[in-house]
């Protein structure tokens, strides 16, 4: 019975969920790329990807490596080539996390 | 009053098990019943509505002097033209009011008000009911029970009926027991229907105890006695919790009650058997079913081929096809899909794929669940390719992706590489709402994380240099494991390297270790059951003692009985059941165990 558990273990895990879809107040380079003073780390990283999907930036030859524009540079870190499978890490470190 | 033939009791109970292979939790009685008495009525007045040229949506807000207001300009405007206006045309007011009203005393109030104000309406029975069908607290209930009997329309058993089913509608079971028992003590009991809804409703959200309790008090209160109906509601129920001996010894006491089982009950039966992993006496139901004269139905046959696929008997289940048609059933969509659904489980993918081409020339069309299946079993079967051409079909008809298909694709896809296809499943998923975004989200980041944490700790595909190196470094258990773990997924040669390594060196240790590291990505536990299976036939005592030991400890971290993963990685050490594996209380093993299933029970109850 995998699909309920793993359904369960998003479920059961609700930081997990709740530090995906809380708002952060954004810093200023993302706020100018979103357009938004607040987003969520989960949101923000959908935003992203379609700015990249709606941009073609993904190189022809290798789906897997981004093209960065200016734009998108001024978010990732500067980097003019960036890995899709790196872009959850690079969007999340706009997100510390909150001490409490 | 509502009841169905038999026939379209069986009809209706198709319906769960087509979506059983992958939840397996196939055709449950609770389904088959009874209709919704309420939804008839109320599609009825909704008709008459019509005629008397009223939309249902009059009332926009939940103010009642609106209400009345507009029910007046309403009576106005048909006694000028001369047309009485009839029962159904108030209860059809009445009830869009009840729709939008937000306490149903204002819904109580406004029936007063068209009472006062035309006095030709006579409300009977139906009238309460349509109020009682929006009441959602046991106090409103009793207020409009108090009212209709004040206006001599004394409560009537399909009241009861109505009212239960709203109380249950918002979870409130303990008050809609207590409105049976009260109303009970006032001549009024409850009907057959209402019964059996309660009971079913109890079983599915309390414990068991409460529910003989309520069937107790019922039977002093109301002098309602359980029926066949309520007995495989019962069964079904404990078979869903998996208790096999309660439900014999229901099975003893609805014979001594006089109640012969039927087709129905039987059914109920099998699929317990399905949900306890015993698909194998499925068998020995059905002949039972045969001998005493009871026709199997379809279901019948379905949950069969269920039961045998899901503990890897899918010769024998591809036999009972034939049969099937023999007794002039002929195989549908769930049939097919369960057995795809054991041949992915035994790794034959590409039969799967073969048997669903045979299903479509035999005009049988595939549903989302059928190609889910496939997908799943592909991608575990090392078919990538395939599975992504069953994942393009599935997106050009617009079909769901399942939870569980979609982590696999996922995984397989960062594994192999394609993050840009991982991503576009990604969209998918997403845009045809199959998974939430924060649960697709998850399984792609960790999918991602995964193939990072590879590519960091420097492995590559099927290289086993490191791992004849790693002699030198001769590694602690945590060492040990967290490798083993690493390779299960991605180099099954080396994971078998591992394995005689470990067990030469005789580091029993670490097999707990392992396990336990397992248990924190528990897909891949089956990934690692199939890099040890090419072993399963090795008659060296030292490896199988490794994997009788990795076996006892899987038991040992694991939950066995709820956990498919583990299942599957049992079966894969102990192999095609040439050699099983039996691990007795004390976690050594002894070899020729006969049946996974008493290995399973035997360590289960012994704990």
């Amino acid at each position: 019975m995998l699909p309920q558990k793993l359904r369960k273990a998003v479920a059961d895990n609700p930081k997990k969920v709740a530090d995906l879809i809380d708002l952060h107040n954004l810093p200023s380079t993302l706020r100018e790329f979103l357009g938004q003073s607040q987003s969520s780390p989960l949101s923000c990283f959908i935003r992203v990807w379609s700015y990249i999907k709606t941009n073609n930036l993904q190189d022809p030859n290798d789906k897997n490596v981004v093209k960065c524009d200016d734009k998108l540079k001024s978010i990732l870190l500067g980097k003019s080539k960036v890995e899709l499978a790196e872009l959850p890490y690079l969007v999340k470190l706009h997100f510390p996390k909150q001490s409490k | 009053m509502g009841k169905l033939p038999p026939s379209l009791r069986t009809a209706k109970l198709d319906f769960p098990l087509t979506r059983a292979p992958l939840v397996p939790q196939s055709p449950s009685p609770s389904h088959a019943a009874k209709p919704l008495k309420p939804k008839s009525s109320k599609n009825r007045k909704t008709n008459k509505n019509a005629s008397h040229s009223l939309p249902p949506a009059i009332f926009k807000s939940s103010s009642l002097s609106d209400a009345k207001k507009i029910f007046d300009a309403f009576v106005s405007s048909t006694s000028a033209s001369n047309v009485a206006l009839s029962i159904a045309a108030h209860n059809a007011v009445l009830q869009s009011f009840s729709l939008v009203a937000t306490d149903p005393r204002d819904t109580l109030y406004l029936l007063q008000h068209m009472r006062d104000s035309s006095p030709s309406f006579d409300p009977d029975h139906s009238t309460y009911h349509v109020v009682l069908s929006q009441c959602r607290s046991l106090s409103a209930v009793d207020e409009t029970l108090e009212f209709m009997s004040c206006y001599g329309c004394p409560p009537q058993p399909s009241t009861v009926d109505i009212a239960v089913r709203s109380l249950c509608a918002v979870d409130l079971l303990e008050e809609a027991s207590e409105l049976v028992k009260s109303l009970a003590l006032r001549d009024v009991p409850p009907d057959r229907f209402t019964y059996n809804f309660l009971v079913r409703r109890f079983c599915k959200t309390r414990s068991i105890s409460t529910v003989y309790q309520l069937i107790d008090e019922l039977q002093t209160t109301a002098k309602l006695k359980p029926d066949l109906v309520t007995y495989t509601i019962l069964i079904d129920a404990v078979c869903n919790n998996k208790n096999l001996r309660e439900a014999m010894r229901l099975l003893e006491e609805l014979r001594r009650m006089g109640f012969k089982p039927d087709c129905f009950l039987y059914n109920t039966i099998m699929k317990g058997y399905c949900v306890l992993d015993r698909g194998e006496e499925t068998i020995v139901v059905y002949k039972k079913m045969l001998e005493e004269g009871i026709k199997p139905d379809l279901v019948t046959y379905n949950t069969l081929v269920f039961g045998l696929s899901k503990v890897g008997r899918v010769e024998k289940a591809r036999e009972f096809l034939d049969v099937m048609v023999e007794m002039g059933h002929f195989p549908d969509t769930v049939t097919y899909t369960s057995l795809m659904n054991g041949m992915c489980r035994k790794g034959k993918a590409l039969d799967a794929v073969n048997l669903l081409k045979e299903m479509e020339e035999k005009g049988c069309a595939p549903n989302e669940c059928t190609y889910a299946t496939l997908l799943h079993g592909l991608c575990k079967g090392k078919h990538l390719d395939k599975g992504m051409e069953v994942y393009h079909i599935m997106k050009s008809n617009n079909m769901k992706l399942d939870v569980t298909s979609y982590s696999v694709l996922l995984r397989v896809l960062c594994r192999d590489g394609r993050i840009a296809e991982a991503y576009e499943v990604f969209d998918y998923a997403r845009d045809s709402k199959s998974v939430t975004e924060v649960a697709a989200y998850t399984v792609l980041e960790s999918s991602i994380k995964w193939v990072q944490k590879m590519k960091n700790s420097d492995i590559h595909f099927g290289s086993s240099r490191i791992l004849e190196s790693s002699g030198m470094i001769k590694g602690s258990q945590k060492w040990y494991s967290m490798w083993l773990v690493r390779c299960a997924t991605r180099c099954p040669d080396a994971a078998h390297a591992l394995v005689e390594d470990v067990t030469q060196r005789n580091k029993r240790e670490c097999w707990g270790c392992t396990a336990t590291e397992l248990k924190k990505d528990e897909n891949d536990m089956d990934v690692f059951g199939g890099g040890t299976k090419g072993r399963a036939s090795h008659s060296d005592p030292q490896v199988n003692w490794a994997k009788g030991n990795v076996f006892s400890f899987t038991l040992a971290t694991l939950n066995l009985r709820q956990s498919e993963s583990s299942h599957v990685l049992v079966l894969a050490l102990t192999g095609n059941s040439s050699i099983s594996l039996l691990v007795d209380s004390k976690g050594t093993f002894t070899r020729g165990g006969r049946e996974l299933n008493s290995v399973v029970n035997g360590s289960d109850s012994a704990r």
